[in-house]
């Protein structure tokens, strides 16, 4: 901090995004999280924060129509079934 | 495709909650204490009690013919031809209130993020979600509804952070405005309800359709009660003149409130409101897409989709200004109660003409 070469803001933000990196274990989920991330960053220089937001509505828009073996991919959260949080009823 | 349309009445009634907040709340506390100063919370109170009656007319009249929407009810009670000409104008009035929807959309970025990016590129960035989830039908347009909770949330929580530095005399006293002025600010306080009449058009999409009439109303009461508190605490934040003076309060009150650490708390709401606006627009035009599927029987769906897209494109380019777009909002404010108004006649008109009413239980 004393050389003044990054702010705190920058520190606190690596930091994050490296201990949210480490959230994705397995290889292959962080490909796609990778793309997403380049595809974010190309948004965000073109529009800013808006940019942002409409790549993430996009990826989110597109997790909204997946679904696996029939089920929702966000299920239980949307479409909001609270007793699907009990693990013990999961095959 | 069908598959893809089928949805609860819970899923209708978020659908429902997604059209109505988004668009018509950000201007409304400005529009009301015009009309009617610090008492336009009794407006919205009356314009919700007024709205929940219609949802309870338009749902009577749905159940009155079993599985069948609005178009084909039209068609009973009218005849084809008539009944063919109404549609299309049920199928105008929804296009013209996505494309207005969708221009006031785009102002509203451009004044509060960014202000020199060419309004066509804004267009494209703020349809392109949209187009995309409207393609793989109802089912996850109403499933990304859902995502209205969190943003209402963040909201709400606002409300609640500005709670010290409201003022409850900018409030008194309750009852001021006289009895004729508050009947006529029920009208601009009936744009924030305009919505519940998707309801008409999406029903034969619906799985339960018993617990229709239970959401919707849930959704319109939810509605009215958000409203009612966002036009308390920006009244009793910035009193009845400054709020005269404001565009969008919504995102003013955002502006003004000092959060310790972030520098622009107004950016973070504006841009939390984004899907919620996009989920309005979004809920117009799927349903002004799918009327036109029905009606026009495309051929070719992929090219009468992107064709659709660019139109709308196009045609929101159509006013001039912001000035323009804000006037012909008010045109879609009494469109919307003239259809609100006529779901109301058709029902009546059914228990003269009943061809194609459902035979009651117990007749064949």
């Amino acid at each position: 901090m004393s050389t003044g070469m990054v702010s705190c803001v920058t520190i606190v933000v690596s930091t994050v995004t490296l201990i949210a990196s480490l959230s994705l274990p397995p290889w292959g989920l962080g490909l796609p999280a990778r793309i997403l991330k380049f595809t974010a960053l190309f948004f965000a220089a073109l529009f800013g924060i808006l940019g942002l937001i409409v790549t993430a509505s996009v990826t989110f828009a597109h997790l909204v129509t997946l679904e696996s073996l029939g089920q929702p991919y966000f299920q239980p959260l949307i479409p909001f079934k609270p007793g699907k949080y009990d693990r013990k009823k999961r095959p | 495709m069908e598959n893809r349309n089928q949805i609860t009445a819970k899923q209708l009634g978020v659908f429902v909650l997604s059209a109505q907040v988004g668009l018509g709340v950000v201007g409304l506390p400005s529009d009301l204490v015009k009309e009617v100063g610090h008492d336009g919370w009794i407006s919205i109170l009356s314009a919700g009690i007024l709205s929940t009656v219609i949802t309870v007319i338009v749902i009577a009249l749905l159940r009155r013919y079993s599985n069948q929407s609005i178009f084909e009810i039209n068609r009973h009670l009218y005849g084809k031809i008539p009944g063919q000409i109404i549609n299309f104008l049920l199928i105008l009035y929804l296009g013209f209130l996505m494309v207005i929807g969708f221009r006031y959309f785009t102002e509203f970025i451009k004044l509060f993020t960014l202000k020199a990016t060419p309004e066509l590129f804004l267009a494209l960035l703020i349809i392109a979600p949209t187009a995309y989830l409207s393609w793989y039908g109802l089912k996850p347009v109403a499933r990304f509804s859902g995502i209205i909770f969190v943003i209402l949330f963040f909201f709400l929580l606002l409300n609640l952070l500005t709670l010290k530095k409201i003022r409850v005399s900018f409030l008194m006293p309750v009852g001021a405005a006289d009895l004729a002025a508050l009947g006529q600010s029920i009208i601009p306080a009936l744009l924030a309800f305009v919505g519940l009449e998707l309801t008409v058009f999406l029903y034969p999409y619906i799985t339960d359709k018993r617990n229709v009439l239970k959401w919707v109303i849930i959704a319109n009461l939810c509605t009215s009660a958000f409203i009612t508190i966002i036009f308390l605490v920006t009244m009793g934040y910035f009193g009845e003149n400054l709020l005269k003076m404001q565009v969008a309060p919504l995102f003013n009150l955002a502006r003004y409130y000092r959060a310790p650490y972030f520098g622009r708390v107004d950016l973070f709401f504006i841009l939390l409101w984004f899907p919620l606006l996009e989920s309005t627009f979004r809920s117009y035009f799927f349903t002004t897409y799918d009327c036109m599927r029905r009606y026009f029987s495309f051929k070719d769906q992929k090219l009468a989709y992107g064709l659709y897209a660019a139109l709308t494109i196009l045609l929101s380019r159509l006013p001039k200004d912001f000035t323009q777009a804000t006037q012909l909002g008010k045109v879609v404010n009494l469109a919307g109660i003239a259809v609100f108004g006529f779901l109301s006649l058709c029902y009546l008109y059914s228990f003269f003409n009943k061809r194609g009413v459902k035979a009651p239980c117990g007749k064949s």
